[in-house]
């Protein structure tokens, strides 16, 4: 069972190729004091949206960022602006319970190769147990083929999304956790495949410790000495 | 085109800032090469982030821990050097470098270097 109160994988005009320089990123309205975490990628760069904080980024030929932040009521959007226009992006955002938060420290690259077995750079400093993520990006600039890829860590692929464009260049996007993970550190790895990568893609490692929503907390109970014991 | 905007940048958090300039013109002058062959440069563009004149720009603004590797893709070697405090780094092992220096590493262009951060 994942571990979100809500996840909410972007799309329509909250990624799709408007034009501009700028989107507009609708998600599941989130509940006051929740953790907020969007992973996003694209063939162009990204500002940080107001209010939230660049957890990690790694931009070469694409790009991948993670962001967080705190959710106020209601919150349901961010802005975002890019270097150049007309560019579809890919991206999810995870809404965790109150208490969850960023653990450790990211590791990334931007030297994944475009086929075969891959790794990441490691997600370090970590203690306990935790939720590991790790995200895979590569520039598309093909307009037709396919991409995808197999995750060996983490192994729960939540995303693996292929974009293509017919004038400016597209993304493939995956993503990938394990709840209960421990261990000081851990490398993201898989296979890459398919027939429309031709550029070095990047990666990122991150991880949280996640607030399970709805948990109850025991409380200690006194037991009385039974009568006659 | 590929994405051109001037930089190979790894980023912790605002924190640790790692970047590489090379010269975007040169993909816009020929926009159907490899943008791989892109020349590194001492950036001093107003539209970069940080146009402080060096080729490898690194900046460690608390002094956490950080560990850069700089990967040669011509022969696959690397260099792994602990990240020091500074904004940008200027002394140590760790200090950020012109494209004089890092053509002396031999990094010449936008495809001979890649990078990978870690804590």
């Amino acid at each position: 069972m994942s571990s979100w109160v809500n996840r909410t994988l972007l799309s329509g005009t909250s990624t799709a190729a408007n034009g501009g320089t700028s989107h507009t990123c609708t998600f599941t309205a989130a509940t006051s004091g929740n953790f907020l975490m969007a992973v996003m990628s694209a063939s162009v760069t990204f500002t940080t949206p107001t209010g939230w904080t660049l957890l990690g980024s790694a931009i070469n030929n694409g790009v991948t960022y993670v962001f967080t932040r705190t959710a106020t009521a209601g919150l349901s959007s961010f802005a975002t602006t890019h270097n150049a226009s007309n560019y579809a992006i890919e991206g999810v955002v995870y809404e965790f319970a109150s208490g969850s938060a960023a653990t450790g420290t990211a590791g990334s690259n931007t030297s994944v190769s475009s086929s075969g077995s891959v790794s990441g750079t490691a997600c370090t400093s970590l203690s306990g147990t935790y939720t590991r993520f790790g995200a895979f990006d590569w520039n598309i600039q093909a307009t037709s083929g396919t991409a995808s890829f197999a995750w060996t860590t983490p192994t729960v692929e939540d995303q693996d999304q292929l974009t293509l464009h017919s004038s400016q260049d597209g993304i493939e996007q995956t993503i990938a956790y394990d709840d209960g993970a421990s261990g000081a550190s851990f490398t993201p790895s898989g296979t890459v495949s398919g027939t429309a990568l031709n550029l070095t893609g990047e990666s990122l490692s991150w991880a949280a410790t996640i607030v399970t929503a709805g948990a109850a907390t025991i409380p200690d109970i006194t037991m009385a000495p039974m009568i006659g014991s | 085109v590929a994405l051109n905007v001037g930089y190979k940048e790894l980023n912790q958090g605002n924190d640790v800032i790692i970047r590489v300039y090379y010269d975007r013109s040169w993909l816009l002058n020929n926009p159907n090469a490899d943008p791989d062959l892109a020349p590194l440069i001492d950036t001093a563009d107003a539209n970069n982030p940080e146009p402080r004149g060096f080729c490898a720009d690194i900046t460690n603004l608390s002094g956490r821990h950080a560990v850069l590797t700089l990967i040669r893709n011509s022969d696959g070697a690397t260099t792994t050097i602990t990240v020091q405090k500074g904004n940008p780094v200027t002394t140590g092992p760790s200090k950020s470098q012109t494209a004089a220096q890092m053509a002396a590493l031999g990094f010449h262009t936008r495809g001979d270097v890649d990078l990978s951060l870690t804590g």
